[in-house]
C-alpha cells in the first residue's frame, strides 16, 4: 500500500490526502441528510441565532485565517528567497560568514565586507571551467536604492538578455532595476554611502539607458553600472591598464581594486561543484551556493515554523472548543423545537441531520471564509515583506493550506456530532417544557 | 373495529416518576375508534400526563396501551416515533411552532422527514387544511399572526399527515372566548369529518360539551 502510495506523483498524493481529509464531512453530511429536506429548519437556526453564529463563524474565520496566513507567507517567503538566488550559481568570496555573504550579494544587504584580490580572481577568472565570474562593487545608492558596479555580462546572465533599451557601454551609463522610479533617458547623481550612512552626491550624473525586466529580487531595485566606474568613482584603479579603455572582462590583476564577492557562472553543474571544491580554501576563499546556504536557513527556521504550525493548530483547536461549547448552548436553546420533531416522530437520524447540518454550515462558511482572510493577509504580509526585503514573495494558497482546512473541517464536522447526539438525549417532555 | 389503529385499550396503566413515585394510575380506559373524548380535572391531577402516555412521550409507563393492534407501552422509542409519524397528530397548549417560518412551512413541516414522493402531497394537504381553519394567507413567520391563528397553523400541522389520531392538550388555554370557542368547533369537525378519534385535555367546559364522552382524573386516578 506504501509503494503505491509512494509511486503516486506529488499532485496525485496531494489530491488523495485532501479526498482522505474531506471523506468523514462528505459521508457524514450524506449519511445525516439523505433523503430528507433539513435545511429550512437549518435556516431558521441560523437566523434565530444570528448574531452568535456570526461571531462564530468570525472565530471560525479567524482561526483558519492565521493558520493559512502563516502557512503561505513561510512558503512564500521560501519560494521568493530561493527564486531571487535563482542566478546566482556560485559565490566566491574572502573566507567569513556564508549567510553575511549571501546577504550582502543575492540580497544586496549593506556589509562591510573583505576583499579579494586582484591575483584571485584572475585565477577564478582564468579556469577552465568557469563560463563568467562577475566581480561586484558595493557603496554608492540612489535615493534609497543601491548602486552596483558588475560587468555588462553579468547583467545578461540576470535578464537573459532581455533588456528593455540597451546594455551600458560607458561608465556614465546605468541599467536599472524594473522596480526602479527612473526611465531610459533620465540622469541620476550616485550618493556614497547606503542607507543611513548616506554622506552625499559624487557630483557627476550617469544616464539610465536601460531597464532590466522584473526579477523578484532586491535586484529589482538596483541601479547597475559598470564596475570600472564604481571604483573610479572612489579614486582607486579601474581594473585595466591605463591605456586599456574597454569594459569588463578581463581585469588586469595589478591595477584590480578589490571585489567583495565574485559571481561564478561554470561551464555545466559538474563543473560548478567542482569550482565550489577548489575554491574553498581556509583563510584564502570561500565557495559557495545560495541555494545550499538558503537550505541551511530553511532547516534552522523549520523548528519555527513547526512552532508556528503547532501555535496556529492549537488556536484552532481552542477555537473548535469554544464552538463546540456554543453548539451545545444553542442546541440547548433549540431544544423545544428538537423536543417537538421528535414528539411528532421525526426520525433521529433527521434530527440528528438537523443540528449537524446547523453545525457544519457554520463551520464551512467560517472555513471559506478564514481562507479568504488568510489570503488577504497573506498578501499583505507578502507585501510588507517584499517593501522590506525587495523580495517578491508569492502568494496564493497551496495544497499544505487546502489539508489544514479539510483536516479542521473533518476533525470539528464528527465532533460537532456531539451536541447534535446531545440534542437527542433526555426525555421528549422534558425537552418541550424547556 | 377494535383493530382499528384509532381504538384505545388502556389495562393496568400506570405512569411512575425517574424516582418511582406513581404519578397516574389507569386501571381500564377504552376508547372507541372515532370517538371524542375530553379529559378533565383539576390542575396536577395527572390530565396531561396521560395525554402524553397515550402519545408514548411519556417515560416510565407499566401496563398496556394499545392503539389497534398496536402495543405502545412494549414498544421502543423508534417504533414510538414511527407511530406518530404514521398515526398520530399532537396539538400543544403553545402551539410550538418554529418563529422563523411561515404558516405553510410549519403546517407541512412532516415533509421535511417524509419520503420525497410524499412531500408535495402532504404540502397540500397542509395548505387545504390552513385554508379550512381560516388562516388564508401565507406571507410572514408565524410570530405576524394571532394566537388563535397560530394555534390554528398547529392544528393544520397535527392534521396535515392525516392521522387516525388527534391528541390535543390544553390546546385553547391561551386563547380569547371567541378564538377557544371557534377552535373547538373546528377541532371537532375535523376529528368527525375524517372519522378520527379525538382526545382532548381541556379545563374549558364549551371545549368539554361538545365531546361525545369526559374522562375524569382525579388525584393521579383516572376514574
Amino acid at each position: 500500500m506504501m509503494d503505491l502510495w509512494h509511486s503516486l506523483s506529488a499532485t496525485a498524493q496531494d489530491v488523495g490526502l485532501f479526498a482522505a481529509l474531506t471523506l468523514p464531512i462528505l459521508a457524514l453530511g450524506v449519511g445525516l441528510t439523505y433523503g430528507y429536506a433539513p435545511l429550512p429548519l437549518v435556516r431558521a437556526m441560523l437566523w434565530r441565532f444570528r448574531w452568535a453564529n456570526g461571531i462564530f463563524v468570525l472565530l471560525i474565520a479567524i482561526s483558519v485565517g492565521m493558520g493559512i496566513g502563516l502557512l503561505a507567507q513561510e512558503r512564500g517567503l521560501r519560494l521568493g528567497s530561493a527564486m531571487a538566488a535563482d542566478k546566482f550559481d556560485l559565490v566566491i568570496t574572502a573566507p567569513g560568514s556564508e549567510l553575511t555573504m549571501m546577504l550582502a550579494t543575492v540580497f544586496l544587504q549593506p556589509s562591510n565586507t573583505p576583499l579579494l584580490d586582484g591575483e584571485t580572481y584572475a585565477e577564478i577568472a582564468n579556469h577552465p571551467r568557469v563560463k563568467t565570474a562577475a566581480p561586484l562593487a558595493f557603496g554608492d545608492s540612489y535615493e534609497g536604492n543601491p548602486v552596483v558596479g558588475t560587468t555588462a555580462a553579468f547583467v545578461e546572465h540576470l535578464t537573459d538578455g532581455a533588456i528593455d533599451g540597451q546594455q551600458f557601454e560607458t561608465t556614465d551609463e546605468a541599467v536599472v532595476g524594473a522596480l526602479v522610479d527612473l526611465n531610459i533617458g533620465d540622469t541620476f547623481e550616485p550618493s556614497h554611502g547606503v542607507g543611513d550612512a548616506v554622506e552625499g552626491g559624487h557630483g557627476f550624473e550617469i544616464s539610465v539607458v536601460g531597464r532590466m525586466p522584473v526579477t523578484g529580487s532586491p535586484w529589482d531595485r538596483a541601479l547597475i553600472v559598470p564596475i570600472e566606474g564604481v571604483w573610479e568613482t572612489h579614486g582607486l584603479a579601474n581594473g585595466h591598464a591605463l591605456e586599456d579603455t574597454h569594459l569588463g572582462a578581463p581585469f588586469d590583476p595589478e591595477y584590480f581594486p578589490g571585489t567583495p564577492s565574485v559571481i561564478v557562472q561554470a561551464d555545466s553543474l559538474a563543473g560548478t561543484y567542482l569550482l565550489q571544491s577548489q575554491f574553498t580554501r581556509d583563510l584564502e576563499t570561500m565557495a559557495f551556493f545560495p541555494g545550499a546556504v538558503l537550505s541551511n536557513l530553511y532547516r534552522i527556521m523549520g523548528d519555527m515554523r513547526q512552532a508556528m504550525s503547532i501555535m496556529a493548530l492549537v488556536s484552532q483547536i481552542l477555537v473548535a472548543i469554544s464552538v463546540l461549547l456554543g453548539l451545545f448552548i444553542l442546541s440547548r436553546l433549540f431544544a423545544r423545537q428538537l423536543g417537538l420533531l421528535r414528539a411528532i416522530g421525526a426520525p433521529r437520524r433527521f434530527v440528528l441531520g438537523v443540528v449537524w447540518s446547523y453545525a457544519a454550515t457554520l463551520l464551512i462558511t467560517g472555513s471559506l471564509l478564514g481562507v479568504a482572510l488568510g489570503l488577504v493577509a497573506s498578501e499583505v504580509l507578502g507585501q510588507i515583506v517584499s517593501e522590506r526585503t525587495q523580495i517578491s514573495v508569492p502568494t496564493g494558497l497551496g495544497w499544505t493550506e487546502v489539508h489544514l482546512v479539510a483536516a479542521f473541517l473533518s476533525a470539528t464536522s464528527v465532533l460537532s456530532l456531539i451536541p447534535a447526539f446531545s440534542a437527542l438525549r433526555g426525555s421528549i417532555l422534558a425537552a418541550i417544557r424547556a | 373495529m377494535a383493530d382499528a389503529i384509532g381504538a384505545l385499550f388502556v389495562r393496568d396503566l400506570k405512569v411512575s416518576s425517574n424516582r418511582g413515585r406513581i404519578l397516574l394510575s389507569a386501571p381500564k380506559l377504552d376508547i372507541a375508534a372515532g370517538a371524542a373524548v375530553g379529559i378533565k380535572g383539576p390542575s396536577g391531577a395527572g390530565k396531561s400526563t396521560l395525554l402524553f402516555a397515550l402519545a408514548g412521550l411519556q417515560q416510565n409507563c407499566t401496563g398496556a396501551i394499545k392503539w389497534g393492534s398496536v402495543d405502545l407501552t412494549a414498544a421502543n422509542q423508534t417504533a414510538k416515533a414511527k407511530f406518530r409519524r404514521d398515526h398520530l397528530g399532537i396539538v400543544f397548549q403553545d402551539f410550538l411552532l418554529f418563529d422563523e417560518l411561515g404558516p405553510l412551512e410549519n403546517g407541512a413541516i412532516q415533509s421535511l422527514f417524509r419520503p420525497k414522493t410524499a412531500r408535495a402531497g402532504l404540502r397540500t394537504a397542509a395548505s387545504a387544511t390552513l385554508k379550512q381553519l381560516g388562516v388564508s394567507r401565507d406571507t410572514g413567520d408565524v410570530t405576524t399572526y394571532s394566537g388563535g391563528e397560530r394555534q390554528r397553523i398547529s392544528v393544520a400541522r397535527a392534521l396535515a399527515h392525516d392521522p387516525a389520531i388527534l391528541l390535543a392538550d390544553e390546546p385553547t388555554a391561551n386563547l380569547d372566548r371567541d378564538a377557544a370557542d371557534a377552535l373547538a368547533t373546528d377541532l371537532v369537525s375535523q376529528a368527525k369529518g375524517k372519522g378520527r378519534t379525538l382526545i382532548v385535555v381541556s379545563h374549558d367546559q364549551s371545549v368539554l360539551d361538545q365531546m361525545d364522552r369526559v374522562i375524569t382524573v382525579k388525584d393521579g386516578v383516572v376514574a
